[in-house]
């Protein structure tokens, strides 16, 4: 490596990665060089640590990649920069496009609203625009640099609706990101709600490469990926269980939620740690301007969110709770004498959050989540009390400081949490399990915008895991009988990256990124040998802080966008991940019971690839867009529980010896099809994949599907405003049915026990799961003091049985000769309909 | 261990029943290949005994047993059978057993205590630890071939009665004592039997244990419960328990490797078969070209009689 310093105040940093490539890199103002600096040090060190057992294309990537970033060349420029904001509340506005018409160019506000661009001395009209608001556009003779903050006001359904169309800005083809979906709550929050319930994973299941593993099943899949390999982010935290009650309601109270994004492809390089998706789900701020309140009550469930200015456009709060009532409701229906007396299931969430303006160039954040799940379970007659809780908790506090009005940082410290507890109490014998996650990390991100033609993010990731994949202990009223120690792993995980999204030609955009990863896995920590048989020959025992293994990667992620016309853009991309942690299910549905378990000298990190390309293209003038992405997909390292085993294996045991290992594949079609604008907007999407897996001792090691593989994956949603007081949605969803293992045969031994006889695993398949609800709301006349609505929802209107899973009975006694076997198919969810009234003031 | 897996279960499933006034359960019917029935085999050679073998055949899952009875000739005599029962037996087969030196034509007889009633019993051989024992079995055009051996027998050190509780101090569980040889690996599964309550052997549910968390272990604790006999009646809770004054013998088995996954899945099977949430576990085999097991028992019998704070040492 060679540093020389060529010119003294402009400095020139010259570094040899090898001696076929070399950057450059200019820097003007030392604050911005120091951080600068020690990233690309870092890379630098990790590249070097990397390069050597790595390949050539590799390396020419690096080059590559470092000769873009290079070209960091300005002229006279002259910055614009600021916040969108909400005019209403002052809540920053993600993601809001600022356009400037002379160039035909623009960026997007970043997580916090702030935006900056960087051009050439001259005249310009610059449109503020973002979805559902109405557009503003400034003309500047930029001269010098400027501050603009710029609130944008809701629009008034139906009116000026030409003059919105006129502005509308073709943001999904013009941008890079490809895979990319922003939700509104708003438009969330129109979608059919059960239970008056509004759930944002149930809404991104409605897009197209996004699947549920049906009704009463925790987690989603994203092409093809496991529920684990989706990173899901509530302020910058880490949410492990993201479902209420098995899948049956989302963590997220849809009152406390601002904005959501799903990324399912071309992963930027900021986000890392998962294979499959990132579901970043930002927290609202709090009204700056006043008091507000707004809830729901509804037949299962209530919420209240409070939020206002602690000091008027400094300073805000918002706290908002949820309870459901399933307990009191069912209350009635056990006497204290019944059996079942005392047994009940609730959950419940808060979310709480208050932020500072310190100055113009600095804002405090601090904002917690807290829900957990309960049920408890009495049988009097059994004399069995049985407690079962589980949830998240996460806090962030964050920093956002502007260096200058070309670099943003936002530095943050995270706790997260998940546990799960199982407290059984029968005749004088407690069980207990635990399984858990605690992280605690701090991550920094640099938003640096050099000029109009790039816009540079990097940053770096610390985290400390401590996992706890399952832990049993047994007790008698007599003695405690410890079966097992408490086995925790404890994992240090590191990432650094930087990204930049560079236009390249006024059609060639592209986004290029690396993410160098470092995880190890560290002591106190007992290994347990085992042979082939699976007896325990040795134990290797590591001190506290003892390295037990580490792992180094180098991420690299790229796209590229070449627009073809004002109408139609290509976009393609690739990405590589690692993902140093990993969920064992061992049960055939996602439960909260499942294990997190770190990568560990047994278990390799995840790695998956994806292809990505798609067509974009708009019709009349942006009304409607449409798409159609393909992708391709590995996933290697794949874990599973070997067949036969069960929680209590862990016993004694490292969890992970439990395991057996595989890879997977994924690949399909996505089309979409979507009006923004109008009275009537919605979309269609379908989907047609193939999703299988191999493991060597799953299904003799032939290739299977996994259970949620899809081939057809249809949703069509609808709203429509008829006018001011009423408005109505229907959803429609129609899924290829989820693979089983079938049971073919039965034999006795034994004196008459039945063994059966499976199929090949997964090898067939339930009936199609599809359903259409239908919303109807109706807003009461605004008053001064309250604005309310009634909400009339049907979930799955025309009651179709849909498969939740197949159990098979039997009748009679087969020693006496009569016996008949039976298939039986559950449904959880008939027909639902539902109101709730909602309310603000 | 099966037991905490039944308690998820259990869990998600009460909790679903809080939904359960909206769920319903459809009767449907699965669209699954036509099944060719195997032969199933569940033959052992105990330490000190002759080889028996069972043979049975599979049937589809879905086959619905009637109460048909039909004519069956076994031996030279002609008995009435259910029709189920008789579609189960296998016939005429040629079943040898070889330990390396001789080879023993089993013969077809009838076991009026064990499903499904006719054994293939051994004559000139007899089950020495350390011994290997083949097993091929001709029958119906198809051949069918298994290996095992006895492993070196594991005494009994001694046993003793525990109360199921205060209340109910007469019947409980069997407590006892082993130890565990340390320079090799082994597995286990046990038996009782009950005089005068059990004509044959029976076992608990989880009949099979490996050594592997208590390998080398002196005084290595056991309990066992009254296994599953299936001619008392199955709702007598009592049943599984011991009770005091009565005789007991409990057999302590060594048994390979393959015997032991055999059983562990066989008892997972039995246990998770057709439960939607688990996942599924298939049976393992050691018979080439057919189902079921072909296993060596090294044997150690304990006789006790069931008395209250008394500790026994075994005989």
């Amino acid at each position: 490596m060679y540093e020389a310093e060529l010119v003294p105040n402009i400095s020139f940093r010259l570094i040899i990665i090898d001696k076929s490539s070399f950057i450059c890199i200019r820097l003007t103002q030392q604050y911005e060089s120091i951080c600068v600096y020690v990233l690309i040090n870092s890379i630098i060190f990790f590249n070097h640590l990397f390069v050597v057992k790595h390949n050539t294309i590799m390396r020419i990537y690096i080059s590559l990649f470092f000769l873009l970033i290079s070209n960091l060349i300005s002229a006279q420029n002259y910055t614009i920069s600021g916040y969108v904001r909400d005019a209403e509340n002052g809540e920053e506005l993600i993601g809001a496009t600022v356009y400037v018409k002379q160039i035909k160019n623009g960026t997007i506000s970043n997580s916090y609203g702030y935006y900056s661009l960087t051009l050439k001395k001259g005249d310009y009209d610059i449109v503020f625009s973002f979805l559902g608001y109405e557009n503003i556009v400034k003309h500047l003779s930029l001269n010098k640099s400027v501050k603009q903050n710029i609130s944008l006001k809701l629009t008034s359904k139906l009116a000026n609706e030409v003059t919105i169309q006129a502005d509308k800005i073709d943001r999904n083809l013009s941008s890079i990101e490809l895979g990319t979906v922003k939700m509104p709550v708003k438009s969330i929050k129109a979608l059919p709600a059960i239970f008056g319930e509004v759930d944002i994973l149930k809404s991104i299941q409605l897009l197209p490469g996004v699947q549920s593993a049906g009704e009463g099943s925790a987690g989603f899949y994203v092409r093809g990926g496991g529920p684990d390999q989706n990173l899901i982010l509530l302020d910058g935290a880490n949410v492990y269980n993201s479902s209420h009650l098995f899948g049956f309601f989302s963590v997220f109270n849809a009152d406390a939620i601002k904005d959501v994004k799903l990324v399912k492809g071309g992963m930027p390089a900021n986000y890392g740690g998962r294979l499959s998706s990132v579901l970043d789900i930002s927290m609202k701020e709090g009204n700056m301007k006043k008091f507000k309140a707004q809830g729901g009550i509804g037949l299962i469930s209530s919420r209240l969110t409070l939020e206002g200015p602690i000091k008027v456009d400094t300073s805000s709060f918002i706290i908002s709770g949820r309870r459901t009532y399933i307990d009191f409701i069912s209350q009635p229906f056990l006497s204290d004498t019944s059996m079942f007396a005392g047994s009940g299931y609730y959950f419940y969430d808060l979310n709480a959050k208050v932020n500072y303006r310190l100055s113009d160039k600095d804002r405090l954040f601090l904002s917690s989540y807290f829900g957990r799940d309960v049920f408890s379970f009495n049988n009097n007659e059994d004399d069995m009390h049985m407690n079962i809780p589980w949830g998240n908790a996460t806090t962030s506090l964050r920093w956002n400081h502007l260096f200058s009005d070309k670099l943003f940082v936002n530095s943050t410290l995270l706790y997260s949490d998940y546990k799960f507890d199982i407290d059984i109490i029968q005749s004088g014998f407690e069980l207990k399990l635990f399984s858990g996650i605690t992280d605690y990390s701090y991550t920094v991100d640099f938003n640096y915008f050099p000029n109009i033609n790039h816009k540079i993010s990097f940053g770096g990731q610390f985290i400390r895991h401590s996992f706890v994949p399952s832990s049993v202990s047994l007790s008698t009223e007599e003695e405690d009988t410890n079966i097992g120690e408490m086995l925790k792993q404890y994992a240090n995980d590191v990432a650094i990256y930087i990204n930049d999204e560079f236009d390249v030609t006024e059609k060639l955009k592209l986004n290029i990124g690396l993410r160098p990863t470092y995880f190890q896995q560290v002591g106190p920590f007992n290994r347990y040998i085992k042979d082939d048989e699976g007896s325990i020959t040795d134990t290797i025992v590591y001190a506290k802080g003892e390295n037990v293994v580490r792992f180094v990667h180098l991420e690299p992620r790229i796209s590229a966008r070449y627009r073809l016309n004002s109408k139609s853009s290509l976009k393609a991309g690739f990405t590589q991940n690692y993902q140093y942690i990993h969920m064992a299910s061992i049960s055939s549905v996602s439960m909260p019971t499942d294990l997190w378990v770190p990568s560990s000298d047994v278990v390799k990190p995840q790695f998956g690839t994806q292809y990505s390309f798609g067509y974009f293209r708009n019709f009349k003038d942006n009304t409607y867009e449409a798409s159609a992405e393909l992708y391709y997909k590995t996933l290697e390292n794949q874990i599973e529980y070997m067949p036969g085993s069960t929680p209590g294996d862990n016993v004694g045991d490292n969890a992970d010896n439990n395991f057996t290992f595989g890879s997977g594949q994924s690949y399909g079609l996505e089309l979409f099809f979507k009006k923004n604008f109008g009275t009537t907007t919605g979309w269609i999407g379908y989907t047609l994949s193939k999703t299988t897996r191999i493991f060597e001792d799953i299904n003799n090691g032939k290739e299977f599907p996994v259970k949620y593989d899809r081939r057809h994956d249809v949703s069509l949603i609808i709203n429509h405003s008829f006018n001011d007081k009423w408005t109505a949605s229907i959803v429609f969803v129609y899924a290829t049915g989820n693979t089983y293992t079938p049971i073919l045969g039965r034999y006795f031994m034994e004196n008459g026990t039945i063994v059966t006889e499976y199929g090949d695993y997964n090898s067939y398949r339930m009936k199609a799961y599809h359903r259409m609800d239908f919303s109807l709301t109706y807003t009461l006349k605004k008053t001064k003091m309250l604005e309310s609505s009634f909400n009339f929802s049907v979930y799955n209107l025309y009651n179709r049985h849909n498969p939740y899973f197949i159990y098979f009975d039997f009748e009679g006694d087969i020693t006496e000769g009569v016996f008949s076997t039976f298939a039986k198919q559950v449904t959880i969810f008939p027909i639902l309909p539902s109101i709730a009234w909602n309310f603000k003031f | 261990m099966k037991d905490n897996l039944s308690i998820y279960i259990k869990a998600f499933l009460l909790m679903s029943a809080f939904f359960a006034m909206f769920s319903c359960v459809d009767d449907i019917t699965l669209d699954f290949p036509a099944y060719e029935p195997k032969i199933v085999v569940e033959g052992t050679i105990e330490q000190g005994d002759v080889a028996r073998v069972f043979l049975s055949h599979s049937q589809g899952y879905f086959d619905s047993v009637g109460s048909d009875s039909v004519e069956v000739e076994i031996s030279g005599f002609t008995i009435m059978l259910p029709e189920f029962l008789a579609k189960t037996l296998v016939l005429d087969a040629q079943v040898t057993v070889s330990n390396g030196i001789i080879t023993d034509t089993l013969q077809l007889g009838i076991n009026q205590y064990v499903f499904p009633y006719l054994t293939y019993t051994g004559s000139s051989i007899i089950g020495e630890p350390g011994g290997v024992y083949t097993l091929k079995i001709e029958a119906e055009g198809k051949v069918l071939n298994s290996i095992t051996t006895i492993p070196n027998p594991v005494p009994i050190d001694s046993l003793w009665f525990k109360p199921r509780n205060e209340q109910e101090d007469s019947i409980g569980y069997i407590y006892g004592f082993f130890s565990d040889p340390a320079d090799e690996t082994n597995y286990y599964r046990f038996f009782t039997k009950s005089l005068g309550r059990d004509s044959n052997w029976v076992h608990p549910f989880n009949s099979v244990i490996p050594d592997r968390n208590f390998n080398g272990k002196e005084d290595q604790l056991f309990m066992v419960y009254h296994g599953d006999n299936h001619l008392e009646d199955p709702n007598d809770r009592e049943r599984f328990y011991f009770k005091i004054g009565e005789t007991v013998l409990i057999k302590l088995c060594t048994i390979d490797y393959d015997q032991f996954r055999f059983w562990n899945s066989f008892q997972q099977n039995a246990g998770g078969g057709g439960n939607p949430f688990a996942s599924p576990v298939p049976t393992e085999t050691n018979i080439e070209g057919g189902l079921g097991t072909w296993g060596g028992y090294g044997v150690s019998i304990s006789e006790y009689t069931v008395s209250l704070n008394d500790s026994t040492s075994a005989k």
